[in-house]
């Protein structure tokens, strides 16, 4: 097999795990999961416009108990994935560099994606 | 100028890094603005879900912004993914083969939604 002289990214064991490198992990791991949750929407969308009885199909599973939780991954994937993309946007508009303000701005959406997640789901 | 316009005609799949990097940015920023007004929109048709959105997407503006989400979407994570592949597969040829593999999923999951959410409002 033919290899590019590139070198590839050092694989994720090689690191000791500390918070900053935890959350972005965690954005690539969420940011997957909402790729394979598009699969889904449009599965839903095709459905709701051909097939009402696929539609029912999803919303009944959706609204038991798996569903739920897969629901309540999702959005909590999604809102952690939109915080720490902001975070990444900052990042790139040259704020927030100094690693005290790294450690607290990733605190920061850890913990308000939680309160989101919880506020949507038992409110 | 002439080097942002270039950026801008590739979408990010050209040779260019830069390229890619810059229309990960430019779809992230928009998603952000567009699910926001989506979330504010959404909770007004939540009781019967089904036909207050058949109502809603008939609006073409709603229609146009749904299907610029869709494309905003798909084409974010096909960049991630990418990148993904870019960082951790050696192999060129498995690489390339990847690629277009995901680029093959991600433009079928588009033209789907598309078309059934063209279909729904029509």
């Amino acid at each position: 097999m033919k290899s590019s002289n590139k070198p590839l990214s050092p694989h994720l064991q090689i690191y000791k795990p500390q918070i900053t490198s935890i959350l972005s992990i965690s954005h690539r791991f969420t940011g997957v999961i909402l790729f394979f949750f598009s699969f889904l929407i449009c599965l839903w969308l095709f459905s709701m416009a051909f097939n009402d009885r696929l539609y029912n199909l999803i919303n009944i599973f959706f609204s038991g108990i798996i569903g739920r939780t897969i629901l309540f991954f999702i959005t909590f994937s999604f809102s952690y994935h939109l915080l720490n993309g902001t975070r990444h946007l900052l990042w790139d508009l040259g704020y927030g560099y100094k690693i005290k303000n790294v450690y607290l701005s990733g605190l920061f959406i850890i913990l308000l994606s939680l309160v989101i997640n919880i506020y949507l789901w038992f409110f | 100028m002439i080097n942002f316009l270039k950026k801008i005609k590739t979408f990010g799949f050209g040779k260019n890094p830069v390229s890619h990097w810059f229309w990960q940015r430019i779809t992230a920023v928009l998603m952000i603005v567009i699910f926001c007004w989506l979330i504010f929109v959404f909770q007004n048709l939540l009781n019967n879900f089904q036909e207050n959105f058949y109502i809603w997407i008939k609006n073409p503006l709603n229609l146009i912004l749904f299907i610029i989400l869709i494309i905003l979407v798909m084409h974010h994570s096909l960049l991630g993914i990418l990148n993904i592949f870019e960082d951790y597969i050696h192999s060129i040829k498995i690489k390339r083969i990847s690629s277009i593999f995901v680029k093959f999923i991600s433009l079928i999951l588009i033209s789907i939604s598309v078309f059934s959410v063209w279909h729904i409002a029509h």
